[in-house]
């Protein structure tokens, strides 16, 4: 073999290893390599390095990655290669089998609440009543074959995204601005004289929504529901990201994107290897501030914090991040599954600090808390104001039927 | 400049990196090589990096050292086609159409329709100027800020970025004789889909190491000492290592030791830094968790002695 096929040989086999450590290398890319190669030094192994940087990775986080494989591959031990090849070409797996991850598959802690009876479910009216009792159970208390109930249900909601009106225009019937470009064209049929009027109004899209569920101890009967009900929303919506905490904080959207819901979510827990942990909700969003409040929530995203505020933290900290995140998104929503139990007052040092921060203080407990909240995110007004539309949103929390009125006059939009 | 006679292509690693050194940018051997690839490729850079790294630079830097425009297009949310690409002058066609009418040449003398969209009443913007032009060398076009721009920009910028032609339905496809150089920024507030960053060579630019950024200031800062500049320097980085919400970029460090030296400083004192501090750090918070305590601690680190 010439030394040409051997390079060229060696570069195809690097790109392979790239591939089997999760970065994605097109053929377009490898077209692009040999020619770009053509132009270096081939001596100098720094040159050569910077140049396969530079035309396969695409993201920053693949340099580490890259920069890995690329001594591993081009290491002075050459003539071993073909030992260490078969290491390198296996992708990460998640190989270790986890505690945390038999326990909650099993479910162990629905498996106190099994019920003996079992219900006759032929009768359409016994049908209609277990469904309606089975919307208000709490989480909590659902025996397993409930749980799989609900957890069909909830497959089955159909969400829609809170909007916003973006500063793009679009052609409509009806506006605000005159679309010259199509008016002069239609004036053009007329000699010129613009009879026809064209309009153009700005365009609607939809929110990014930010999940940050806690998933301590505390919350373990919630947390495997809840991380469903995110798997749910993040298939639904576009842009929707999921984060989990209990002392660290961990983003799981990615891991949420397998079509597999069950692998989709064992992949999520394992990915918060502090599952079950203790609580640090101050911590966990100075993380979310400091890291990725600015990737995340630009386009007046709306956030919802699932927690039930049993904090072991700083709840000075919590208060501070608390009005951070306030200001740098649309609407902060806490959901707490504690609410739907009667009787209960928000009494923690860590909710009572973060209280006056939050623009919706919901529970999430049952099927009908989640139906409510649904409408609730649908209703989210155009503008950005929280003074202003405030006083009509809560009035969908009543239950009442709420009729859209005209938008307010559009001016800054979040 | 370029020598005379030496066209773009035929530039090597070593002239680009003698280049950006004459025109006052310090850059590392990757960032020449990855530029090098670009002209010899053909293809768009994409910088991508922390705010105040001097991405911006890049393009500015490069078009000095071709001897070529720069045409910058700053990208925001709902940048649309009229604002980037062309618009057409409709208040000249309508007037065009009323003169004709009354020096009575309508279309029934002439024998022909008048021609109301020829490139008379064109107003190109900047990615029409970028392909439709008539120089040698060919333009640098910088896209700005890539991720504050929606996605429909970015679909449109795709196939603008693949064929270097643009399509206007009255006039026909213009097709660039000679492709602009374009370098694409993006700071991440926003992840740009995959397609484009494929389609560019990509270069992260890192904050600096000490001895980098010191040649930075020492070059863009002459009037800066030796020993001012090193301290400056130092403080940032021992900056850089604080958990605070923004840290300062190599634009807030240049900042900093320009109105050091304005206000005839020779060296760092606890007091001016904390005078100063709003030119590194701004964010309240930061500022108020650095101010004080935390300088003084820096500043003895930096075996400066505090005053």
């Amino acid at each position: 073999m010439t030394n040409d096929e051997k390079i060229l040989k060696n570069i195809l086999r690097f790109c392979s290893v790239l591939r089997g450590q999760g970065i994605i290398v097109t053929t377009g890319q490898v077209l692009r390599l040999m020619e770009g190669l053509t132009h270096i030094n081939l001596i100098r192994r720094l040159d050569v390095r910077s140049a396969l940087g530079a035309l396969l990775i695409n993201q920053k986080s693949d340099i580490e990655t890259f920069h890995k494989a690329f001594n591993d591959f081009w290491s002075s031990s050459f003539e071993n290669k073909d030992i260490e090849f078969g290491k390198l070409l296996q992708p990460t797996t998640y190989s270790r089998k986890n505690k945390i991850l038999e326990r909650v598959t099993n479910e162990s802690a629905f498996v106190e609440n099994e019920d003996v009876s079992e219900i006759d479910l032929k009768s359409a009216h016994v049908r209609y009543s277990f469904q309606e009792n089975l919307r208000q159970k709490d989480f909590a208390k659902l025996t397993s074959s409930e749980l799989k109930q609900v957890k069909r249900l909830m497959r089955k909601f159909s969400w829609s995204p809170p909007v916003r009106k973006t500063r793009r225009k679009m052609a409509t019937r009806r506006g605000r601005d005159l679309d010259f470009r199509q008016l002069f064209r239609a004036s053009l049929k007329y000699e010129g004289w613009p009879i026809l009027l064209t309009w153009k109004s700005r365009k609607v899209c939809y929110r990014p929504l930010v999940l940050i569920c806690d998933v301590s101890g505390s919350m373990e009967s919630y947390s495997r529901i809840l991380l469903q009900f995110s798997y749910v929303l993040s298939r639904g919506w576009k842009h929707v990201e999921v984060f989990l905490f209990s002392t660290r904080l961990t983003r799981i959207t990615h891991q949420l994107r397998h079509k597999d819901i069950d692998v989709a979510l064992d992949h999520a827990v394992l990915a918060a290897s502090d599952w079950g942990g203790g609580t640090r909700i101050g911590g966990a969003l100075r993380d979310f501030n400091y890291k990725w409040s600015r990737r995340v929530l630009s386009g007046g995203a709306v956030v919802l914090i699932i927690s039930d505020g049993w904090d072991r933290g700083n709840s000075e900290c919590l208060a501070t991040e608390m009005e951070h995140l306030r200001r740098s998104c649309h609407r902060l929503i806490w959901l707490n599954p504690l609410l739907g139990m009667p009787g209960y007052q928000p009494l923690t040092e860590g909710i009572l600090a973060a209280l006056p921060k939050i623009d919706f203080f919901l529970p999430v407990h049952n099927l009908v808390s989640l139906e409510k909240l649904a409408s609730l995110l649908k209703g989210l007004d155009f503008s950005g104001h929280r003074n202003r539309t405030q006083r009509d949103e809560r009035s969908m929390l009543d239950g009442v039927n709420y009729q859209r009125r005209q938008p307010a006059k559009e001016r800054d939009f979040v | 400049m370029l020598e005379r006679g030496l066209a773009v292509q035929e530039l090597s690693i070593n002239q680009i990196l003698k280049g950006l050194e004459n025109h006052h940018y310090v850059a590392d051997r990757a960032l020449g090589i990855t530029l090098f690839l670009c002209l010899r490729l053909h293809k768009p850079l994409f910088l991508e990096g922390e705010a105040g790294v001097g991405k911006t630079e890049v393009a500015k830097v490069l078009a000095g050292l071709l001897g070529c425009r720069l045409i910058r297009l700053q990208c925001y949310e709902g940048l649309d086609i009229s604002s980037a690409v062309y618009e057409w002058n409709y208040s000249y066609q309508m007037l065009e159409i009323r003169l004709l009418e009354a020096t009575s040449e309508n279309s029934k003398a002439l024998g022909r329709p008048p021609d109301l969209f020829s490139p008379r009443f064109l107003l190109k913007r900047p990615l029409l100027e970028a392909i439709d032009h008539q120089e040698d060398p060919a333009p640098v076009l910088l896209i700005d800020e890539l991720d504050r721009a929606d996605e429909e920009f970015e679909a449109y910028l795709l196939e603008l970025l693949s064929d270097f032609q643009i399509s206007i339905p009255e006039m026909g496809t213009i097709r660039a004789p000679n492709p602009p150089i374009v370098i694409v920024t993006s700071n991440r507030t926003r992840e740009v889909h995959d397609a484009l960053k494929r389609r560019c060579l990509y270069h992260w630019i890192d904050y600096p190491s000490f001895e980098k950024e010191l040649a930075i200031v020492r070059v863009r800062c002459p009037s800066a000492s030796q020993k001012l500049a090193s301290q400056a320097v130092r403080f940032v980085q021992e900056l850089r290592k604080q958990d605070i919400f923004k840290v300062p970029g190599i634009a807030e460090t240049l900042d900093w030791v320009k109105a050091l030296v304005t206000l005839k400083q020779l060296s760092i004192t606890q007091d001016t830094t904390d005078e100063t501090l709003g030119l590194i750090l701004k964010y309240q918070d930061d500022m108020a968790l650095v101010r004080g305590e935390m300088v003084g601690k820096i500043l003895k680190k930096t075996s400066v002695s505090p005053k």
